[in-house]
């Protein structure tokens, strides 16, 4: 009886280690592509110039396609629905994104940005567009389930493409 | 000898577990690169404005190339834009390059008979789903 128990134990044990371990892995995979994605919505966002502006020598970002174009990369790439609702199993609340754009109507170059909320750095040498994405806090088995999961991204402008 | 019994089947029981935890380990790590990997045929296809022949064929070759347990016929462009799309003025989505892209990962369990799982079921597919603003510059 005692070896039974023993065992018991120890198999439950592994199995809480296992599927600890699998989760986590989960959420750095999510958290892998959350940022993979921030890259590409901030990417797509400085298709989008302003001809006028362009004309006159300046970059200024044309936002509302720009904004168009972040929402539909964050939502397809996410798999999210119109609320956007995740469909990922340890992710319970809705995804919110925010961005910002840095351009020759609103800021000198080089720029340092830095976020407020991750640390995340980049020096700007032109025009660029700042994607936040916050998944909510995941559901874990041990520690960090009130940390939201939040990755950025920036991207700049290339007159060069 | 009922204990002695038991005790060898508890034991060959929890041998699976740090095998799984490294198979688990592996599938982790190989799941990252592919994501990056895939993100990088991605940004080229953006580039170049659809996926080429030798963007696809580059992917597959970086894949199978960096992992033996992956063939060519795991890494499938189920649908992605092969005709070139071309930088727009506005946000429209006829011009934009699209993708579906799977990756099968092999190997999911280290000892699949144990859950009743056939070796050609032991696998899972990440999708890679996406459409962006072409970057190519029309003539």
């Amino acid at each position: 009886m005692g070896i039974y128990i023993k065992g018991m134990g120890a198999i439950l044990l592994s199995v809480f280690v296992l599927v600890t371990m699998r989760i986590d892995n989960q959420i750095g995979q999510y958290d892998m592509r959350l940022k993979i994605t921030a890259t590409h919505a901030s990417h797509a966002a400085v298709n989008f110039e302003d001809r006028v502006q362009y004309g006159e020598g300046f970059i200024v970002f044309n936002q509302p396609e720009s904004i168009q174009a972040i929402d539909a990369v964050i939502k397809t790439e996410l798999f999210l629905d119109d609320t956007y609702n995740q469909p990922h199993k340890l992710f319970g609340s809705p995804l919110t994104y925010e961005y910002l754009f840095y351009d020759d109507s609103n800021q000198t170059f080089p720029y340092t940005y830095t976020d407020a909320v991750t640390g995340y750095t980049d020096t700007m040498g032109g025009p660029s567009v700042v994607v936040r994405i916050n998944a909510g806090p995941a559901t874990r088995l041990l520690f960090g389930n009130t940390h939201d999961i939040i990755r950025v991204s920036s991207y700049e402008y290339n007159e060069n493409r | 000898m009922n204990n002695y019994l038991i005790g060898i089947a508890v034991v060959l029981l929890l041998i699976t577990f740090p095998i799984q935890q490294a198979v688990e380990k592996y599938n982790n790590h190989k799941a990252i690169i592919v994501m990056k990997a895939v993100d990088y045929t991605i940004e080229v296809a953006v580039r170049e404005g659809y996926f080429t022949d030798a963007n696809q064929s580059d992917l597959v070759n970086r894949l199978t190339g960096a992992f033996a347990d992956l063939d060519t016929a795991d890494v499938e462009f189920v649908s992605v834009t092969e005709t070139p799309r071309y930088k727009t003025e506005l946000y429209d989505e006829t011009e934009l390059v699209e993708w579906t892209i799977r990756v099968r990962i092999n190997n999911v369990f280290a000892v699949p008979a144990l859950s009743g799982i056939t070796a050609e079921n032991n696998n899972y597919y990440l999708y890679f789903v996406g459409k962006m603003p072409s970057e190519r510059l029309a003539n």
